[in-house]
């Protein structure tokens, strides 16, 4: 049976049929629609068979430096650099990626090396630092443009992508929690009874809330962190299950097998996520304080620091016909050749949850 | 960019007739619900409804208010789309176009099931061109966008970056914002590739939807929700 790196979920419905598993399964994406989750600690397998490249494995976090966030970032970007090749780096304007070029800007990046690729939705998104930061300082391309060429064209450099930033922070599901039961339900301790509620407000039914919390807790004992609020548990559940998918999901968007990195994937970064003290989230705008303070530090920008929002970048930019997914001998499939029921596989940790529930 | 909006009617008329099947939000969706429709046209008419009594927006939803097109004009002249209205000496209202109940011996099942299929027609067309309008408002830079491009375009292309040349424009542009004519160049070369290919990227799912709607019929039991679940989908990642 083939198996598949990264997949989509476009055609679930057609094939959920009468496999209960495949209908808890579907339910999930009610809270994280479009994500494809695989298990970093390779000891859970979902109905769709996908395996764990080794790059995305936990790595061991006794023998990483522990850091701060400004040290780490700064690592980031001189590990870059070092490869001497040209990064193509694509900026959205938001939280993450502002933090990234900060980090090169102050590793001195000279200006041939790196091509900021924007649009006119990233300079709205933070104008103050494109104007101060990028303008007169950085060659730009659009992103529109990029991604046309991308799609057929080898790139010559690295595409580097502010990926893994969210899930480094644990705002992938944290945010939603934070829209659907408020901050302070963060700070709750991991009890079953809350993280049920968090998924039953998401949209699951009490069947699938209670099938999906066993197997986010099936791992735990792999957890670097010590899970103790909702917020911890939710921080896992994205850095294990979403980092796959943010490393790979790029590749979906060219025929080639470009040089694609994300600035937020260093052992050093995962280090800090796991032994960072969370701040409490109180308001929306606390969502990454720690990465809006450094650039705060750098642009001195107070009102950006007060009140930028963290939200999803559209993806408009990015519009082609994309494929679907990769298999794990690399093979991409379009929408014709994709057939997801091909990598169904009976035996996963949701139909051997009910039977014996 | 410079038009305000005026008093227009789009129009689709039946060509037989001269009845009106269904009227639209623009010219761009009379014309799309025309294409589907065989001996049809689209008609813009000048039309201040406001001070009329008629019920032409209200017959969008119910196929039993129906109108005929009738133009004003002097006998024995020739006359233009010809195949869109009755022409008669004098309009109730006085005005070049205006619209009269239609004669009730032509409404049949048939006349109904033609004016229902381009009341559902005109529905998706319309909703279909708010989507793009809605994707197309995200790349327009300022006010003079229509009026700019095709000269910006010109001005890029006079450009050598590599040589370090650039047209009296881009230096201009440059100028005026105090950089460098390279730096000038760089952004402006980003915004009007980043709009350029939004707008063809968006005229491609407007062309290939309408094809789309137009291959649907009343007999298909589509609904307007089936039709648009997967539009944004479509905008953010292709044909999926």
């Amino acid at each position: 049976m083939k198996s598949l790196i990264i997949g989509t979920t476009f055609s679930l419905k057609d094939i959920i049929g009468q496999n209960t598993d495949l209908k808890i399964f579907s339910e999930i994406f009610n809270l994280t629609r479009g994500s494809w989750l695989v298990d970093r600690t390779d000891t859970t397998q979902l109905p769709f068979k996908t395996d764990l490249l080794d790059k995305y494995r936990l790595p061991d976090f006794d023998k990483i430096l522990n850091l701060t966030l400004e040290e780490c970032c700064q690592n980031r970007a001189l590990e870059l650099m070092s490869l001497d090749k040209r990064i193509y780096f694509l900026y959205s304007g938001g939280i993450d990626s502002t933090l990234a070029l900060i980090a090169f800007i102050k590793s001195g990046i000279p200006r041939r090396n790196i091509v900021v690729v924007c649009n006119d939705h990233s300079i709205r998104e933070n104008p103050n630092f494109y104007y101060s930061s990028i303008r007169s300082h950085f060659d730009v391309m659009a992103t529109e443009l990029f991604m046309q060429q991308l799609k057929t064209q080898l790139i010559d450099g690295i595409i580097l992508s502010s990926e893994h930033g969210d899930s480094l922070y644990g705002n992938d599901y944290s945010s939603i929690a934070f829209e659907l039961l408020g901050g302070k339900f963060l700070e709750k301790p991991a009890t079953k009874e809350n993280l049920i509620t968090f998924f039953c407000s998401g949209g699951l039914s009490y069947q699938s809330a209670a099938c999906w919390l066993d197997l986010y807790s099936a791992n735990l004992k792999l957890c670097p962190r010590v899970i103790e609020t909702v917020y911890d548990f939710l921080w896992w559940i994205g850095f294990n299950w979403r980092w796959q998918w943010c490393g790979e999901k790029m590749k979906l968007r060219t025929a080639l097998d470009p040089d694609i990195q994300t600035f937020f994937s260093s052992d050093q970064l995962q280090k800090w996520a796991v032994t960072h003290k969370q701040i409490i989230i109180e308001k929306k705008t606390d969502f990454k304080r720690d990465y809006k303070q450094i650039i705060l530090d750098y642009t001195k920008d107070q009102e950006y620091f007060d009140s930028k929002v963290k939200h999803v970048s559209f993806s408009i930019y990015y519009l082609a016909n994309s494929y679907l997914a990769m298999e794990s001998d690399g093979t991409k499939l379009h929408k014709l050749d994709y057939q997801l029921s091909k990598y169904y596989q009976k035996d996963n940790f949701i139909s051997n949850w009910l039977n014996s529930n | 960019m410079l038009s305000i909006s005026k008093q227009y009617l789009y129009l689709v008329v039946d060509q037989t007739n001269k009845c009106v099947l269904t009227n639209t939000s623009s010219a761009s969706t009379a014309n799309a619900v025309s294409a589907g429709i065989i001996n049809s046209s689209p008609m813009v008419i000048w039309f201040p409804y406001l001070d009329n009594d008629h019920n032409i927006i209200r017959s969008n939803i119910d196929e039993n208010i129906n109108y005929k097109l009738v133009k004003q004009s002097k006998s024995g002249r020739s006359l233009t789309d010809w195949n869109t209205y009755d022409p008669v000496e004098k309009t109730p209202s006085g005005r070049k176009f205006d619209l009269i109940e239609m004669d009730s011996n032509l409404i049949d099942s048939q006349w109904i099931n033609r004016r229902k299929l381009a009341n559902f027609r005109a529905q998706l067309m319309i909703e279909l061109e708010g989507i793009c309008e809605r994707f197309i408002a995200k790349s327009v830079t300022s006010c003079c966008d229509e009026l700019l491009f095709p000269y910006l375009q010109k001005q890029l292309e006079l450009s050598d970056p590599d040589k370090d040349l650039y047209s009296p424009g881009l230096k201009e542009w440059a100028s005026i914002n105090n950089l460098t004519a390279k730096t000038a160049y760089q952004e402006l070369k980003m915004k009007y590739d980043s709009a350029s290919i939004n707008l063809i990227r968006v005229h491609a799912i407007w062309t290939k939807f309408v094809n789309k709607f137009n291959s649907i019929s009343l007999e298909d039991n589509v609904t307007k929700q089936q039709l648009f679940a997967k539009m944004e989908t479509q905008f953010m990642f292709g044909d999926v």
